[in-house]
């Protein structure tokens, strides 16, 4: 479902090699996780995944389709998180809701149900009024969460999607993850907390300056070697 | 002075002028650096005729002072127009920078007093206000200067003078503002209530200077036949102007008194300045921050209605303009302040106005009443900086247009949209109020508007095309997106430039009669309009996929 071919980017005019030469391929039904230190490449990645990059060179397959031919197509595939909840400011949690179901062009009575079910199970129906500026910082992330999710997008690609959550909307969203994947569909996550990733993921990959180091289940990481946990293989690896 | 509150004045000032990220955008972009000094230069051709205009203008008022034996004369004009102007821009200036800058939440929270934070952000706004005082100053200055054959002595009063003179408005100006958000920010409506204070207090300024306009707009022979002493005229208008006009061209005891005067006054307002905003900024300010709020009972129903993407997108627009006041009021002030300017200056003077309806009864009139309209309307509604800075405005909020799956095009069709609903709003206004106090037939009214409106297509879509090319989106404070764009700049300079050609076109026209000046600027508008958008069209989905 995510298909990455040889994907590279660069800054600075090549002063930093963000990602380099970069192959994977993300398979429905699949919670893909995806670890690595701190300025290693993954919302780079992200990024040129979801169409907020454009690759130096390769090509990005989602859902069929190709991300910069069939750039429409790809994007409706698509809920995208990122890092920081950057939402406008001015605009009320329900007004931003509505502007992006009819950006993605969901019926009206589909979207009030999406949106009545999601704002109850993360909590935030109580604030679907105020204007986003006086939301908390866990608040805007639930509030991007549920636009992201408003379209049901066959792919979801979220970055660090856990930080800042409590744990209930945290407990939640990963069993919608699993459901999501169990009708067929594909979670492309980044994470920092090594236990969700063991836990949770059906195939981890591990991406160390720009280079994609290590994939596969955690059988395939451990390679035999059973009592070896994910933590240990982590720092082995990007030593 | 404190050490912390000398840094900070430091980090405020290169905050200010963007040195970091400049530094950073010529050591590392090449691109960048091309268009910055592309823009250098068309910054400095832009100033250059500017100050050529001034300078041609303060060299008649020169010799028309001689002629009055008041010379002067030019060295109150400058003095005047500088001071109103630094009072005119300070207070939108200050508002934006005392009441929506971001790092508030940074700065609150370290060991300083309120004045020493609000100090910070004033001295960064006073060097931004010599900037436009220099070239204000500087050549009636020298004007009268050369032409007067002066001592040292009135060179070295100069400095002082040019280095105090913004100190008195724009310490007006930061003491009004503090008081009117000391009291708006306790509204729960403040952003409306912050729209209105900020066109009440443009629109306090624009009728003052009308008023002492009166003065400098008089003829010659009106001059010398009423026998007003211009000076005290003005004096009585705005004395600080006076204090420094006697001060610098006077090289006895009065001129000193007056230099003591001026700088003494500037002294205690400063110093008012800061004993208020150890009283009121930070509960204005932290009033400010909490944003208003209407608690909801629980289990409201969720409302939720269906419009095309077209239409959401323009109303995303129209929000994200409207509820940020910086915004709103740079945007919407022409419209507002323009139609009350003829207003007020048509039921002002009742003598001018006879003059006036006498004048229109000449043959040709309606010709030019109609052009003026043109021009006027044009004016109003495209310099709103609407469109120059469409894409500029998203900032870090960028991202959710490049996600969503509305092609590039149709998005910057909302965003033309909503440029031409504000342009249309301008138009609208102006063209009904010219035409009621002109007494102008529905033909006439109806050519204004149609004029004016296929002008601030093309201009819109021209702003777009400037905005696309180089968007500012690495902002903090949404001000910057429009303050301290160069985008904004280049969008107001095209505006002039295709004022120029249509002015020129009118001249070339004039002989061959009224309509085929109308017909040729549509003409020549619609067929600009329609290449404008083509090449807009091509240029926005290179645009949207590139970072
Ligand atoms: N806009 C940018 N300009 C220049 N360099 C950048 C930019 N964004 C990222 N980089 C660089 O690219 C590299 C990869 O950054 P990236 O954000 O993809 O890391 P990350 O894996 O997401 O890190 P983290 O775990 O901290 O989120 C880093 O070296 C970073 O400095
Ligand atoms: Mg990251």
């Amino acid at each position: 479902m995510i298909y990455m071919d040889h994907i590279s980017k660069c800054y600075n005019k090549g002063e930093i090699k963000a990602v380099d030469d970069l192959c994977l391929n993300v398979r429905p039904g699949e919670i893909f996780g995806f670890l690595g230190p701190n300025g290693a490449g993954k919302t780079t990645t992200i990024k040129m995944m979801v169409g907020l990059l454009k690759p130096d060179s390769g090509n990005i397959i989602i859902n069929g389709y190709d991300n910069q031919n069939e750039a429409i197509d790809a994007k409706r595939s698509i809920g995208y998180v990122p890092d920081n909840p950057e939402v406008y400011d001015r605009l009320r949690g329900i007004e931003y809701l509505n502007f992006l179901a009819d950006v993605y062009e969901v019926a009206e009575d589909i979207r009030k149900d999406r949106i009545e079910f999601l704002l109850h199970k993360f909590g935030l129906s109580d604030y679907i009024y105020d204007p986003i500026n006086t939301y908390s910082h866990g608040m805007k992330q639930k509030i991007v969460l549920i636009g992201a999710l408003i379209h049901e997008p066959a792919v979801w690609v979220l970055d660090e999607p856990m930080v800042g959550l409590d744990p209930k909307s945290s407990h939640f969203l990963k069993e919608y993850m699993r459901e999501h994947c169990n009708r067929g569909n594909t979670v492309f996550f980044s994470t920092h907390v090594l236990e969700i990733a063991e836990r949770l993921c059906d195939r981890i990959g591990i991406i160390d300056r720009g280079k994609l180091i290590a994939v596969g289940t955690m059988a395939d990481l451990r390679d035999g070697e059973q009592i070896e946990s994910l933590e240990n293989i982590f720092l082995e690896l990007t030593k | 002075m404190r050490k912390p509150l000398k840094s900070l004045i430091r980090v405020s000032l290169k905050n200010n002028f963007s040195i970091v990220s400049l530094r950073y955008k010529l050591k590392h972009q090449d691109n960048r650096r091309g268009e910055l000094i592309a823009s250098l230069i068309a910054i400095a051709i832009a100033f250059a005729s500017l100050i050529f205009m001034y300078i041609f203008i303060l060299v008649g008022m020169y010799r028309q002072g001689v002629a009055t034996e008041q010379p002067e004369l030019i060295v109150a004009f400058g003095f005047t127009t500088t001071q109103f102007f630094t009072l005119f821009f300070g207070i939108i200036y200050i508002m934006s920078v005392f009441y929506f800058s971001k790092d508030f939440s940074i700065l609150i929270p370290m060991p300083l007093t309120p004045s020493e934070v609000m100090l910070s952000k004033f001295i960064a706004v006073l060097a931004n206000e010599y900037l436009v005082v220099l070239p204000m100053l500087l050549p009636p200055i020298l004007i009268y200067g050369i032409n007067r054959d002066v001592s040292l002595f009135y060179w070295v009063k100069s400095l002082a003078f040019i280095a105090f003179a913004p100190i008195i408005p724009l310490t007006m100006a930061a003491i009004l503002v503090m008081v009117i958000m000391r009291f708006i920010n306790l509204s729960r409506h403040k952003d409306t209530l912050t729209i209105i204070g900020g066109l009440l207090s443009i629109l306090f300024v624009v009728v003052m200077s009308i008023y002492s306009q009166d003065m400098t707009g008089m003829d010659e022979e009106l001059f010398l036949e009423t026998q007003i002493n211009f000076i005290e005229e003005i004096g009585k208008k705005f004395p600080p102007s006076i204090w420094a006009t006697i001060g610098l061209v006077n090289d006895k005891m009065q001129g000193i008194l007056n230099l003591l005067l001026f700088i003494g006054v500037s002294i205690l307002f400063f110093m008012g300045l800061i004993f208020l905003s150890e009283r009121v900024f930070y509960e204005g300010l932290l009033a400010g921050m909490e944003a208003g709020k209407k608690r909801h009972t629980a289990n409201m129903r969720i409302k939720v209605k269906r419009r095309s993407p077209l239409s959401a997108l323009v109303l995303r627009e129209w929000r994200l303009f409207i509820r940020n006041p910086g915004y709103a009021i740079n945007g919407l002030a022409g419209i507002i302040i323009m139609p009350l300017i003829i207003i007020i200056s048509f039921s002002a003077n009742g003598k001018d106005m006879e003059e006036l309806i006498s004048l229109m009864q000449l043959p040709g009139a309606d010709m030019a009443i109609t052009i003026v309209g043109i021009f006027l309307s044009i004016f109003t509604s495209t310099t709103n900086m609407i469109s120059c800075t469409a894409i500029s405005r998203e900032g870090k909020d960028v991202w959710i247009s490049k996600l969503i799956p509305v092609s590039p095009k149709k998005q910057v069709l909302s965003k033309l949209f909503h440029a031409m609903i504000v342009s249309t709003m301008g138009i609208v206004s102006i063209g009904i109020i010219y035409a009621i106090f002109l007494k102008l037939s529905l033909g006439r009214t109806l050519i204004i508007l149609s004029i004016s409106f296929l002008a601030s297509l093309f201009m819109n879509i021209i702003g777009l095309i400037v905005d696309i090319m180089n968007p500012k989106l690495d902002w903090t404070n949404p001000q910057e997106a429009y303050k301290s764009n160069i985008n904004g700049l280049f969008g107001l300079l095209s505006v002039f430039i295709v004022m120029g050609i249509l002015g020129a076109l009118t001249y070339i026209l004039m002989a061959m009669g009224e309509f085929v000046i109308y017909s040729g600027m549509s003409v020549l508008l619609i067929v600009l309009s329609i290449l404008s958008l083509k090449y807009l069209f091509k240029r926005v989905e290179i645009s949207y996929i590139d970072d």
